[in-house]
């Protein structure tokens, strides 16, 4: 059994990545360990990483940055995926022209200029039906598309906005709209509450018009969660809510 | 919202939640620094693209693994695109030309006309003192970390190129990578 000593001399060569495979998985096994170890390895990484600054400095090729874009909205979709079969609108006779506007809507996912303004095209569709807008006022729980509204915190604040999650509650969308644009230091964050559980959902700011929505992201079902909120975090967003909440809402469950 | 303003950690939470264009800004950073160690290592542009493209394709799919007492993200990338050329060099075979490789590459560069000529003199800077820290390495260290650096030998790989003992491999590779950080270090309070 190597000694701590003897890890301690093959650290450099480990962030070099040249042990050979033995040794390296005796250091592997002893990192976990050895917090000492762990600090001094950062040492040497920093070191590596500073002798590649020094190397003559090449330009990838410009497609390179656009494939990459193109695999994360890629990786977006598979991972949201809704099949055709489980998303069903409300208005039957809109069915087509709205799942075809979804198919087109969802390269965009990721773009933050014609997100929002694909989003209000799907929402004022959804909208235009005169059922679903009456349904609104209250969690729906029918075939379909799940809508929940958030409603401001403050009396006097003309804020407003819905939660959108998909049937199998595996993606989903918040819309917010009338909220105070906030300054460069600052975003709106969604978050997903369960008893002592809250998960960051999104962060998203508003335009000049107080409109703001965003896809959201989470490790398990949307319908796990029991209740909402928008609050007001630093712009690169918090681990837990610190600011004001702003909107809010809840599942019946 | 603009990232350029953002730290390196904050961004990667961002890309954590699924951001996108904070990955775009971690790409502007570092994506040239990463493919200039990947193309030094492999020699081919195109599996230097490659290697670029799956790292920074990895941070996207698994930022939550980074953690920042591990070190900086910049050196999370670089590492990652270095061990995925490194794998591929011992898949491939190296190159056993001791010639090709040697420290000299990093030059001294008049840094060119640039928009930001603060960031290209900073960065002339570093290199000088790297180029400068490792001309004071004796020989048998520098050659020993030449074939490790730039042709990602493992222990026993040197040992076998340069016919010395395993031991004395590891000693000079050791001592040369100790020497560098003590030699940077001193670079940097005394400045």
């Amino acid at each position: 059994m190597p000694t701590e000593h003897r890890i301690d001399e093959l650290l450099p060569a480990y962030a070099l990545g040249t042990l050979d495979n033995e040794e390296l998985e005796q250091v592997v096994a002893h990192l976990a360990d050895c917090s000492s170890c762990r600090e001094e390895l950062v040492g040497y990484e920093a070191l590596v990483t500073e002798l590649g600054m020094a190397l003559p400095q090449v330009d990838p090729p410009p497609q390179l940055k656009e494939r990459l874009l193109r695999s994360m909205v890629e990786d977006k979709v598979k991972e949201t995926a809704v099949s055709h079969e489980h998303i069903e609108l409300v208005a039957p006779s809109k069915i087509t022209p709205i799942q075809r506007l979804r198919n087109w809507f969802h390269p965009f996912q990721n773009s933050r200029v014609l997100r929002p303004a694909l989003v209000i095209v799907v929402i004022l569709l959804i909208f235009s039906n005169l059922f679903l807008v009456n349904q609104l006022q209250a969690p729906s729980t029918r075939k379909g598309m799940v809508s929940l509204p958030l409603t401001a915190t403050d009396d006097d604040s003309p804020a407003s906005g819905f939660f959108l999650a998909s049937a199998d509650g595996l993606s989903g969308a918040i819309i917010a709209d009338d909220l105070p644009q906030l300054d460069e230091d600052h975003a709106y964050q969604f978050w997903l509450i369960v008893g002592d559980e809250t998960v960051s959902g999104a962060l998203f700011t508003v335009d000049e018009l107080g409109y703001g929505g965003k896809w959201i992201g989470v490790p398990k079902s949307l319908f796990q969660y029991t209740h909402f909120a928008i609050t007001v975090e630093p712009a690169a967003g918090s681990e837990q809510p610190t600011g004001e909440v702003v909107l809010s809402g809840e599942f019946e469950q | 919202m603009t990232f350029a303003k953002f730290e390196d950690h904050h961004l990667m939470r961002l890309v954590a939640q699924q951001d996108a264009d904070a990955l775009s800004e971690l790409y502007d950073r570092y994506g040239r620094l990463l493919f200039s160690v990947a193309i030094r290592l492999v020699g081919v542009a195109a599996t230097a693209e490659e290697i670029t493209f799956d790292t920074f394709h990895k941070a996207w799919q698994h930022a939550d693994k980074y953690k920042g007492d591990r070190g900086t993200v910049r050196t999370w990338l670089a590492g990652m695109a270095r061990n995925r050329a490194i794998d591929i060099l011992r898949r491939e075979g190296v190159r056993l030309d001791r010639q090709a490789i040697n420290w000299d590459e990093m030059v001294f560069e008049p840094h060119a006309a640039t928009p930001n000529p603060e960031k290209a003199t900073e960065r002339s800077l570093q290199k000088n003192r790297v180029h400068a820290a490792v001309a004071e390495l004796p020989e048998a260290q520098s050659q020993v970390l030449a074939l490790a650096y730039f042709k990602g030998m493992s222990h026993s790989e040197i040992s076998k190129t340069l016919q010395l003992p395993l031991g004395t491999v590891k000693t000079r590779l050791r001592l040369g990578m100790k020497k560098l950080q003590f030699l940077l270090q001193e670079e940097v309070s005394d400045d």
